[in-house]
């Protein structure tokens, strides 16, 4: 929490010239566009973190992150779509003129969602968990031949799409934060409402059923909590890496607790990891920004590579 | 209380087992026994609900099993498979607790009374000194006594145990046994898959499940029960009598 705290205030302090204490002129850019991209990177984080630990908690797998299940690649293939629309002046179909109506961040949450929708198909609904992992492999690396393809065909989409594929967090802006917040919020408490079937989950799907639990139903549920964060996430700032793998991880390393606390904890973590990672990527090389993506695969990277080094002392705690 | 009738099963397209028809009293301790592959996980996992027959049905308290909602079932019933798919950072008394689920549905919290029965259950298996650890933190024999605790936490009038004996050393053993052997004076069902047949012969009665169905169904003294069991094994084991009666199963 003081993590977080601190956080926000360096990056709201912190413009393109480095430190300083505001100005007059400063608070109108605070509050234009400091606050919002802060708020924004904040809420991001924290719906990667909710997902992240959804995910692990559905797969019995500490290495799933929320980009499982052909959400990365289904929002991706529609930003690309979206580009190459964008640029070519005749469009005709009115199924992807709607693509171009929503614009990239639109686009972007309605291909994740129809990339895990697909994977969910693929593997005839979610009975099966490593079937459905596997539908999601497949869709991945489908939709992703597709979207190779299209950048091929017109490269202007190249540029466009690198971006959203390293992730950025200066599209944010107030309607950004609003449906961050509003999804986040309600997201949070229908998958902590749920949390137990994950803790049902850690004994194997049939003890879960057991127990009473309409798994077929229960896990569908949580996976659309899952797709809906990540979609949402993925529309305002692409994609960012380990944000999702990494803050259920350090949550469990370090708190004894049920999954209700897992699915918090880790919300409070992405936030702040995403907003130091944020702060870190406009200072670095001020006035020059960053991706932001580059230093969250950063530090996840140096977080894993850690992990397996120090796994020995860990196992035993 | 608990039974099925004609039931057949099967996994991945194979028949695992077919027209098998058995009941289970209350009162009574029963082990299934047989050899590897015989279907006796499956049949308790029918038993339990959580498989889908291909044929037959299975019911319990003379209502067919499938009429019943999910927390009513698990209230009545409670099933424990092998403890090896179990991972995670849970810790036991959290993993204990999942047992009241039932009781106190999804969304409440756990009452004073559902810690009652967690604590009970816990000091029933000697599992009271792990509470504060993470079930994956703990030995084979600590994590099965953990589990088992889970699964007396229920309360349940039916219990269904796979293998409950695997890992544990002789005296928490022949304390699970008493434990058992307590629900059952209660008027409680209780039935186990075994593997170790000296353990099953200690049961109030025997289904010996061979490659063809029940091949035997009795109290472990009947000649006609222990021959099926003999025969079961292809002569590999030997049944004796102890001079304080009891039996023992040897392999020959």
């Amino acid at each position: 929490m003081g993590a977080l705290l601190v956080g926000l205030v360096v990056a709201l302090a912190l413009g393109s010239d480095g430190f300083s204490l505001p100005t007059a002129t400063d608070w109108d850019l605070i509050n234009a566009i400091r606050l919002p991209r802060a708020l924004g990177a904040l809420l991001t984080g924290a719906l990667l973190g909710l997902a992240g630990a959804l995910a692990q908690g559905l797969f019995r797998n500490p290495l799933a992150d929320p980009y499982l299940l052909g959400s990365a690649s289904g929002a991706t293939l529609a930003v690309v779509i979206t580009i190459t629309l964008l640029s070519s002046v005749t469009v005709e179909s009115t199924t992807l003129q709607f693509l171009v109506h929503l614009g990239y961040s639109g686009a972007a949450f309605v291909g994740a969602l129809v990339g895990v929708a697909l994977s969910l198909t693929l593997a005839r609904g979610a009975r099966q968990t490593n079937g459905l992992l596997l539908a999601g492999v497949v869709v991945g690396i489908l939709l992703g031949a597709l979207s190779n393809l299209l950048t091929l065909i017109s490269p202007e989409a190249l540029r466009g799409v690198q971006t959203f594929l390293y992730g950025s967090t200066s599209w944010l802006n107030f309607g950004s934060v609003t449906r961050e917040a509003i999804g986040l919020v309600a997201i949070l408490v229908l998958s902590v409402r749920y949390s137990r079937v994950l803790d049902a989950l850690v004994l194997g799907d049939h003890t879960a059923m057991s127990l009473g639990i309409d798994l077929k139903r229960a896990r569908a549920g949580l996976i659309v909590c899952m797709a809906l964060a990540t979609g949402l996430a993925v529309a305002e700032t692409g994609l960012l890496a380990f944000v999702g793998l990494m803050s259920p991880h350090v949550v469990r390393r370090l708190v004894d607790t049920t999954h209700s606390g897992i699915l918090v904890l880790s919300s409070l973590t992405g936030a702040t990891l995403l907003l130091w990672a944020d702060s870190i990527a406009r200072w670095v090389w001020a006035p020059q920004e960053l991706p932001v993506g580059l230093f969250t695969a950063i530090i996840g990277g140096g977080y894993l590579l850690t992990m397996l080094t120090l796994q020995d002392r860990w196992e035993n705690h | 209380m608990l039974g099925c009738s004609k039931l057949s099963v099967k996994r991945q397209q194979r028949v695992v087992f077919a027209d098998v028809t058995v009941d289970f009293h209350p009162g009574q301790w029963t082990a299934i026994v047989g050899p590897n592959g015989a279907g006796k996980s499956t049949l308790l996992l029918s038993l339990a609900g959580l498989l889908t027959p291909a044929h037959g049905r299975v019911h319990l308290q003379g209502r067919d099993l499938t009429l019943w909602p999910n927390r009513e079932r698990a209230k009545a019933m409670a099933w424990m498979g092998q403890g090896d798919a179990v991972s995670g950072e849970l810790l036991s008394w959290d993993v204990v607790m999942l047992a009241r689920l039932p009781t106190h549905g999804l969304f409440q919290g756990p009452t004073p009374l559902d810690e009652q029965a967690v604590h009970s259950a816990l000091e029933e298996t000697e599992a009271v000194e792990f509470s504060c650890r993470r079930i994956q933190t703990l030995s084979g024999g600590e994590r099965q006594r953990v589990l088992l605790a889970r699964l007396l936490a229920h309360e349940a009038p039916v219990l269904l145990l796979d293998e409950p004996l695997v890992h544990l050393d002789p005296p928490h053993q022949s304390l699970l046994i008493q434990a058992l052997k307590r629900r059952t004076a209660q008027g409680g069902t209780v039935v186990t898959v075994l593997h170790e047949l000296t353990q099953a012969l200690a049961a109030d009665r025997l289904v010996v499940l061979g490659p063809h169905g029940v091949l035997g169904d009795g109290a472990p003294t009947d000649p006609v029960v222990q021959h099926a069991l003999l025969d079961v094994f292809g002569g590999a084991v030997s049944i004796e009598r102890l001079s304080n009666g009891r039996l023992v199963a040897l392999p020959r």
